[in-house]
This record gives structure tokens, C-alpha cells and sequence, in this order.
């Protein structure tokens, strides 16, 4: 089972600021904490190495969330 | 044929009091943009910048710039357009490149100003926007009228080696492509609002932004700063606009930062170009907001889109169908015609074309061929008249509607100690193209959770954030020719 902890563990790595992962509620958009055009495909990547996935195109599209990342993690882990 | 005189006039003489574009809360009138326009000409006359001179146009999104691209067109000197993220070096190339006698920028914008050093003159635009124009006697002052080879501006794209090269253009470029895109593939009218989340320095953004509203009479939206989803949907929902323009990874922006079942927008129409648009995106953003996404694929190279999808005839994970006023070819090596349904490189020939780059008359001739086709660097698939896109046949990435030459992130990451040899290459995320990069690390140096994260921060702090490697694969070698070159195509997603 993925946790909350661990993508925000992730968001850590990839270098987005401790006080943004801390304020991320997991099922507002991240959008909303400013991931933009690079933070997505990096985190993306990371989650795919993470848990050893393959996450689709239409299904990336899809994560808008962490609650939505652990909803797909958890159908596919 | 003067381009600025064909866009401003028939606006005056139709409705000078229309609003031509609103920025943040202030407007302007087409009556405002023109006298600001004839004002600016006046000043490089009074300033002694002669016809065919070259000036450097470096702005945000404000009305600065319309006034400074039109006032130099007005008076007969070339614009340069430039994108405000380029390093210094990039500017100095193109200042010295162009031969730049004038920098019109903003005060804000410290690196276009340190590349300018002492050599060139500056102008700078006020805080709102607007230039302190004197008042300058117009009796008898009427605006150049071009000769037949005269350039009407110029714009600048990354070579494949990362040095800018520049495309100029003829003025009935501006135009023709209103025609042939705006008017027989949009169906734009004086009705249309536009927004245009792409920029005037890119043609793409200079084409929505500002030709499309002066040929067509139509009030424009412009935005200074970074289009974030928040500030997209703000301007969607405060203006109306009817039609908006974006590269995909802001369309794939805007599905992310919507956590409803639906998106409600006063759009007629949403158009894609600058990067390929993945099926994936089109069809989630169709299922949000009801609208379709007509995709289309250009070049600063032709001026503007030359294959597109048509309005109710999309077809999903296609960029559409030659535009009419457009010749397409696909070709294999020796420039044999492919037959249907095979790869092959796309040649594309029309009126809008540049006829050469600016002082590079070998890459000229590689690229801009004697029957009229330009080389496109693009690989495509044609089936039943719908072309799809298959990759590049070199090294260029287009990342987020941009360009990147891997040659300068890799010369950037070698800088870094743990870096011993590396390749950038393209890589499909979300089925988005982005930069990644294969590292070889320096001898004593092992990978850990961190390393990745350090030549991230180490590529960001030198380069611009869209040419940063997404993506960091350890390897311990690189596949090469035998006379050691590496082979960046045998890295790159199939």
C-alpha cells in the first residue's frame, strides 16, 4: 500500500520546498501549490521509479491529486 | 505593402475606439494603439535609426509591445522579436548576430540589459506598459513604404547546436497567414475575443496576439507574466474570450488543476500548436470542457501553422491536414516521395515561407531548397489525407512549445564534478516530449537519492527551466560512432 508519507517523501526528493509538501492537502490539485510544467513529468517519473509502474498517458492526466496517485498505486501495486 | 499600415488603418478608419487589447485591467484602443505606434516610428526617425536598421524588441506581454513591433514596421526599421527567458550569451549572439543599433526593453529585465552592456543603446517601456514618447511633429510624416525584398521583421529560434539563428520575414507574411489560417481554418471574426497563453516573441504568439486581431478587428487579452492554470482560468472567466491559443503542456496544466467532473469555459474554440498534441490530452480536455482541441504544426521558419485539424472534423492523435496555400511532401533520405502510410521527412512549401536565415547562407541552402520547400526536421506519417507525427529526424526537442539543443544542457551538466560524459536526449512523459539526460558519472562519484536533484538545481541555475532534463538515467556508457561521437538518436524513445 502507497501512503500519503511516502509521495510526499518523493516530493521532497525531487525538490519541491519542505513548507509546500507540509501545506499539501492530498485531495486538493497540486496545481494549486504551483507544480508546473516541470514538476509534473519529475514527479511523475519519480513515482513510476518508486513503485516500479508504467503510468499511461491518459492516466497521468488523471492525477491531479496525491489521493488520485494513491487510488492508482494502490489498483496497480 | 507595409504589414503595420494593412493591420492599423482599416481599424482606424472602422472603429478607433474599439479596444484592441486589455491587459491585467487597463485597455487600449485601436485609436490608442496607433497613435502610440505612429509616435514610436517618429522617435527611431528622431533617434536616427535608419531604414532596414535592426532593433531588439525584448518585452513582457504588455502593450509595449504591439507599440514597439508596429512603430518599427511603421518606419521601415527590422524588429527583432526575442523571448525574455534566453541567457546572456544568447542575447549577446543575437545583438551581435543581427547587428542590433537599439534594445527596446524593460528596466526589470536585468539580462537582456547586461548582454546590451555599452555597445548597444536601450529604450525601456514605463511600468504601465506605454513608452515616453515625445511629441513629435507628423506634418508631412507618412510611413515607409517597403521595397519589394525588404524584410518586415525577424525572429529567433535555437539551432540545433544551440546557437540562435534568425528567420526574417516579408511583410505580406503577417498577413497572408490571417487568410489562410485565421480566416478559411478558424472562421475568426471581429466578434472573436482572443487569449493567447503563448507570447508575441514566439511566432505562434505573435501571430494569435497580434495579427490575428488587427486583420480581423478583434480585441486581444495579453498577460505579462507566467500563465499558471490560475491565472488562465481568471482571464477566461473576467474577459470571455472566445477563442484561446496554448501549447499543450499548458492545456495538460489546465485538466490537472480541475479536481471537478466538468470545466465550464465561454470558448468557442481551443487551438493547440507548438508542440504535438498526445491523443490523451485532447481527448480529456474534449470530456472536460465539451470543446475540441484543433491541433495544428508550424514553424517560425513558414511563419505560422501549416497543417491543422478542421473545427468538427478532429481527429484525435493527428495534427490535421494541409492547409490550403500549403504543398506537403514526405520524403525518405534521397528525397524520394514515400508512398501513403510510411514515414517520411516533411518538406512544406507556401507563400509564408523566409526565404533564407539571417547570415547563415550554407544553413540557407541545407534548409530553404531552390523548388521553394523548406526542410522541416519533422518525420510524419500520412494516412487518407491526415498526417500524423512521428519524432524528429535530429536532436532538437520541442519542450513545452520550445526548443532545446541538447548541446548546451550537456555542456552545462559537464561543468558539474560528477558529470564525466552525458547525452540529453527526448523523453515521452504524459506522452509530452521533455528533455532527459544520460549521465556517466566522473570516477569515485556514486548515484544517490540526491545527485539527481543537485544536477537539476546545478542545470536550473544556468539554463532556462523548460531546457532542465526531467529525467536522469545513470548508465555507464553511451553508445557512439567509431570515431567516439555519441549516438543521441539510439538514446531517445522509440
Amino acid at each position: 500500500m502507497a501512503t500519503i508519507d511516502e509521495l510526499k517523501e518523493l516530493m521532497l526528493g525531487i525538490g519541491i520546498d519542505a513548507d509546500t509538501v507540509n501545506a499539501v492537502d492530498p485531495a486538493t490539485a497540486l496545481a494549486i501549490y504551483n507544480f508546473d510544467s516541470l514538476d509534473w513529468p519529475i514527479f511523475i517519473i519519480a513515482v513510476e521509479k518508486r513503485y516500479a509502474i508504467v503510468i499511461s498517458d491518459s492516466d497521468s492526466l488523471k492525477l491531479k491529486t496525491l489521493n488520485d496517485f494513491i487510488h492508482l498505486l494502490n489498483e496497480n501495486i | 505593402m507595409n504589414a503595420a499600415v494593412e493591420l492599423l488603418y482599416p481599424n482606424m478608419q472602422q472603429h478607433p475606439e474599439k479596444i484592441a487589447y486589455i491587459c491585467e485591467t487597463k485597455t487600449l484602443s485601436y485609436q490608442e494603439l496607433y497613435s502610440a505606434s505612429k509616435n514610436f516610428a517618429l522617435l527611431l526617425q528622431e533617434r536616427g535609426v535608419a531604414h532596414r536598421e535592426r532593433v531588439l524588441i525584448v518585452l513582457p506581454d504588455t502593450f509595449a509591445f504591439p507599440v514597439a513591433f508596429l512603430g518599427c514596421i511603421l518606419a521601415g526599421v527590422l524588429p527583432i522579436v526575442a523571448s525574455t527567458d534566453l541567457s546572456v550569451e544568447s542575447f549577446t549572439l543575437i545583438l551581435r548576430d543581427c547587428d542590433a543599433c537599439l534594445l527596446v526593453t524593460d528596466s526589470v529585465l536585468s539580462v537582456p540589459i547586461e548582454a546590451a552592456g555599452n555597445e548597444t543603446a536601450l529604450l525601456f517601456c514605463q511600468k504601465d506598459g506605454f513608452f515616453d514618447l515625445p511629441v513629435i511633429s507628423e506634418e508631412e510624416w507618412i510611413p515607409y513604404q517597403p521595397e519589394v525584398d525588404d524584410f518586415a521583421f525577424m525572429l529567433y529560434s535555437s539551432g540545433s547546436t544551440g546557437r540562435p539563428k534568425g528567420i526574417p520575414h516579408r511583410h505580406k507574411d503577417l498577413l497572408l497567414v490571417c487568410t489562410l489560417m485565421g480566416e478559411a481554418v478558424l472562421g475568426l471574426t471581429k466578434n472573436d475575443i482572443i487569449f493567447s497563453a503563448s507570447k508575441f516573441s514566439f511566432v505562434y504568439g505573435l501571430v494569435n496576439s497580434l495579427a490575428f486581431p488587427l486583420f480581423f478587428g478583434i480585441t486581444a487579452i495579453i498577460h505579462p507574466g507566467k500563465p499558471s492554470p490560475t491565472s488562465i482560468l481568471n482571464i477566461i472567466h473576467s474577459y470571455s474570450p472566445t477563442v484561446f491559443f496554448a501549447v499543450p503542456t499548458i492545456y495538460s496544466l489546465l485538466i490537472r488543476s480541475c479536481t471537478d467532473n466538468h470545466l465550464t469555459l465561454p470558448l468557442r474554440l481551443c487551438v493547440s500548436a507548438g508542440e504535438s498534441l498526445p491523443a490523451a490530452i485532447f481527448e480529456e480536455w474534449q470530456r472536460l470542457t465539451g470543446i475540441e482541441l484543433i491541433d495544428g504544426i508550424g514553424s517560425s521558419e513558414m511563419t505560422y501553422i501549416y497543417i491543422a485539424n478542421r473545427p468538427g472534423h478532429a481527429m484525435p492523435g493527428s495534427t490535421g491536414q494541409a492547409i490550403s496555400g500549403y504543398r506537403l511532401r514526405l520524403v525518405d533520405d534521397r528525397d524520394n516521395d514515400v508512398p501513403s502510410g510510411e514515414m517520411g521527412n516533411l518538406l512544406v512549401c507556401g507563400e509564408t515561407a523566409a526565404p533564407c536565415y539571417w547570415n547563415l547562407p550554407e544553413k540557407s541552402i541545407e534548409t530553404m531548397l531552390a523548388d521553394g520547400f523548406i526542410r522541416t526536421g519533422d518525420i510524419f506519417v500520412e494516412r487518407d489525407g491526415f498526417y500524423f507525427y512521428q519524432g524528429r529526424n535530429d536532436d532538437m526537442i520541442k519542450s513545452g512549445g520550445q526548443w532545446v539543443s541538447p548541446v548546451p544542457v550537456e555542456d552545462v551538466l559537464r561543468l558539474h564534478p560528477a558529470v564525466a560524459e552525458c547525452a540529453v536526449v527526448a523523453v515521452s512523459i504524459g506522452g509530452l516530449m521533455k528533455p532527459g539526460a544520460f549521465v556517466i558519472l566522473a570516477p569515485g562519484t556514486e548515484e544517490s537519492p540526491n545527485l539527481a536533484r543537485q544536477l537539476r538545481k546545478h542545470v536550473m541555475e544556468r539554463l532556462p527551466d523548460f531546457m532542465c532534463p526531467v529525467q536522469f538515467t545513470f548508465v555507464t556508457d553511451l553508445p557512439r560512432t567509431a570515431t567516439g561521437k555519441i549516438l543521441r538518436f539510439k538514446l531517445r524513445v522509440p
